[in-house]
């Protein structure tokens, strides 16, 4: 197990963590969709970082699927969020200064956490190469 | 997979949604078609007109056969507020005004109607209606307020739901409720939906599967022109505050009591309760413009107006004490506070032994009510005779206010000092916190309360805070083209909430405040004059003077009010109190002819 192993099984640990308490702590109504959506996601991560941390043989594999999910959830919602918002600029106009501000709130609460992290786990857990490991 | 892989696909993600993203905005935007020239509306309205009295038509000129529009012209013959007469033509101008006014000419609806108001509704474009977004309540928010109409198309059926339509509905800015009391937004989209598949035969899951629903941008065509720009003068101001004046008149009943909220679709006041801080405004503002112009109508109404407040005075603690209660006997402490504040500007227009009396009474409780730090308490319990230590919202400034006037109207010192003492609270101590410098909350009788004190008191601390606070607004304050309404001047924080006027309205009298307040310290800020100006302009331009009067069911009675909003079709009585009192007193300023910093 190397140190960005180690680091990384931490930090999807914490990310699993944060995810579970969004979504039992954070939401004020149980909605089976989302709590699905966000609990497996939360699940994924848990286990990826666990196994991480205990070096186990699996670990790549499972962090790896967990970094790919979170991102093309990641992506979609990104996605949503960015054609929603040119519509809305399309039909008002220059959105103004409370208009961007809960755009950068948005998008700062999905962006790190959805986006750059689980592309920072693949960027570290995939091979350079085909074949390299 | 590598890393090569997941960069490359990162990119492409990128790419697709930037390029997706530019394809939606280009489609909401539309491209709008252009509107006929002002001589053939002006046929197609008497075209209308004359089928509605079966007057013979004029002939369509050469330029009103020749127009089409994007979409479906829709044609009006409104009557009491309420669209009897409705033709759904093509885009074609001169066939639908030919075509309609066939239909209105053997309608005996129209016939038996005293006073009918035609109108046109034009499409200007058409785009794809889209539902659905990721932003949150953005289905709502998918129609422009005031700007875009729904069209569906169904087995070849067609049925149109104009902006005129769902104002006349209030179906605007209802879809959304927000945490914050009287703002809501979007349409109910779901309801106009519901509405469009009745019209055209179909059930709503039925229209979205086989036929389809497009937004249209649609432009009114009218005799009169809402919102009309007007120049901001002491003239104009003067007048408008007249015509608010007589609006106020108009629904005041010979107890002193205003029509709490009236609701120019029926002509008739809303069931909505009734609030004496509000109607102690609402006697400020006509006893202000007394004094100003010498409206002796005006002044009349403010006195029946404080009789209605005498009529609801108690003595609270002390004998010499006077506070003004509800219904319920509780007491009302910004009810009290504004009452003062409308004794003394009547007092200041001439003597009236009642009045003084009952404004040395309210003062005397006001004074009571203070804690040693300066604030006011805001609760009082009559049953213990004692003051109750909470605070509400507005009613500090409110008792400064008071305060503060009626040591000027009483030539009592003890008032002055207790004024001077809640506003060293309150824009000193009580607004000094970390991150006091970003935010500001409702502080428009707090600079109106430090105007009244700058003849006798040092303002500098005051005018510091409401020059700040001015500064903080300005950057909330739209440009004439930054939204998609005529709004340049109003305040908000964002496209999507169509901008309220009675914050424009108790802004701008604020800002006249903090004008004085500068002038009398000699500190120059030539952004203030501009600012004022501005949200002037945006509440002259929205006044029904004479509003959307095809909306009205009795445009007499409807003249001179000023709405909540330019989607509202309801005067509340303190919409018109700061919008009137921000009028006349920067009216005064204007001609008052003195040589300051920025004479005006």
């Amino acid at each position: 197990m190397t140190r960005a192993h180690r680091i990384l099984g931490a930090v999807d640990l914490l990310v699993g963590a944060m995810l579970a308490a969004a979504d039992l702590l954070a939401l004020p109504m149980r909605w089976l969709p989302i709590d699905a959506l966000l609990l497996s996601l939360a699940a994924l991560f848990l286990v990826a970082g666990g196994a991480l941390l205990a070096g186990v043989a699996w670990a790549r594999r499972v962090a790896l699927a967990a970094g790919g999910v979170a991102l093309l959830a990641g992506l979609a919602l990104t996605t949503a969020l960015v054609l929603s918002a040119a519509h809305l600029f399309g039909l008002y106009g220059p959105v103004g200064q409370g208009g961007a501000v809960l755009l950068g709130v948005v998008a700062a609460l999905i962006v790190p956490y959805l986006v750059l992290l689980p592309a920072a786990q693949l960027w570290v857990l995939l091979p350079a190469r085909k074949g390299a490991r | 997979m590598t890393r090569r892989v997941l960069a490359r696909f990162l990119l492409a993600w990128a790419a697709v949604t930037l390029v997706l993203a530019g394809a939606v905005n280009v489609s909401a935007r539309g491209t709008r078609s252009p509107l006929p020239s002002r001589a053939v509306q002006t046929w197609a309205l008497d075209a209308l007109d004359a089928a509605v009295a079966r007057r013979e038509a004029p002939r369509a000129p050469d330029a009103a056969r020749q127009f089409r529009a994007a979409g479906p012209i829709v044609a009006y013959a409104w009557a009491r507020g309420v669209p009897l007469g409705r033709f759904v033509g093509d885009a074609s101008l001169a066939g639908t005004v030919a075509r309609a006014a066939a239909h209105f000419r053997a309608d005996p609806l129209l016939r038996a109607e005293p006073h009918v108001e035609t109108t046109l509704a034009l499409t200007r474009s058409r785009t794809p209606f889209v539902r659905a977004l990721a932003v949150p309540f953005a289905d709502g928010l998918g129609l422009v307020p005031l700007r875009d109409g729904l069209l569906a198309e169904f087995d070849g059926k067609r049925a149109v739901i104009t902006p005129d339509e769902m104002l006349a509905d209030g179906t605007y800015d209802r879809g959304l409720p927000t945490p914050i009391p009287d703002l809501t937004l979007g349409a109910n989209v779901p309801a106009l939906v519901d509405r469009l598949a009745r019209d055209v035969g179909s059930e709503p899951r039925e229209l979205a599967a086989r036929g389809h629903v497009e937004r249209i941008v649609v432009a009114t065509i009218a005799r009169t022109v809402y919102p009309r720009a007007r120049r901001v003068d002491a003239e104009s101001l003067l007048d408008a505050a007249t015509i608010g004046a007589r609006f106020l008149l108009r629904h005041q009943s010979p107890d002193g009591r205003f029509t709490y909220v009236y609701d120019g679709r029926t002509g008739a006041p809303a069931d909505a309760g009734y609030s004496t801080p509000r109607h102690s405004g609402a006697t400020y503002f006509l006893a202000l413009l007394g004094n100003e112009t010498g409206d002796a109508d005006a002044r009349r109404g403010a006195r029946r107006g404080l009789a209605f407040l005498m009529e609801r005075t108690r003595t609270c603690g002390d004998t010499a004490r006077l506070c003004v209660v509800e219904d319920d006997g509780s007491v009302d402490f910004g009810g009290s506070a504004l009452a003062a504040v409308a004794a003394s500007a009547y007092l200041e227009g001439g003597d009236d032994a009642a009045v003084r009396a009952f404004l040395a009474g309210v003062a005397a409780f006001l004074r009571g009510q203070q804690r040693v730090d300066g604030e006011l308490m805001h609760g009082f319990d009559r049953a213990t005779g004692r003051p109750v230590d909470i605070q509400l919202m507005y009613y500090s400034g409110e008792g400064a206010l008071a305060l503060a006037l009626a040591g000027r109207a009483l030539h009592d010192a003890r008032d002055t000092t207790a004024a001077e003492r809640v506003l060293a609270h309150l824009t000193g101590a009580g607004w000094d916190f970390f991150g006091s410098r970003y935010y500001y909350g409702e502080e428009h009788w707090t600079c109106s309360a430090a105007a009244a004190i700058r003849e006798s008191a040092d303002t500098r601390v005051a005018l510091d805070f409401c020059r700040r606070w001015a500064e903080w607004n300005r950057r909330l304050q739209y440009g004439p083209n930054e939204t998609p309404w005529a709004i340049g001047g109003a305040y908000g924080a964002g496209n999507v909430v169509l901008p309220r006027l009675t914050p424009v309205a108790s802004r701008s009298e604020a800002f006249v405040s903090t004008y004085e307040l500068a002038v009398k310290n000699g500190v120059r800020d030539d952004a203030l004059r501009p600012e004022i100006e501005a949200g002037l302009a945006a509440l002259l331009r929205y006044q029904w003077d004479p509003g959307p009067t095809w909306l009205f069911a009795d445009p007499e009675g409807a003249r001179g009010g000023i709405p909540g909003s330019p989607a509202d079709l309801t005067v509340r009585d303190d919409y018109l109190q700061h919008a009137g009192c921000a009028m006349v007193r920067w009216a005064h300023l204007l001609r008052s002819g003195r040589r300051t910093w920025a004479s005006p």
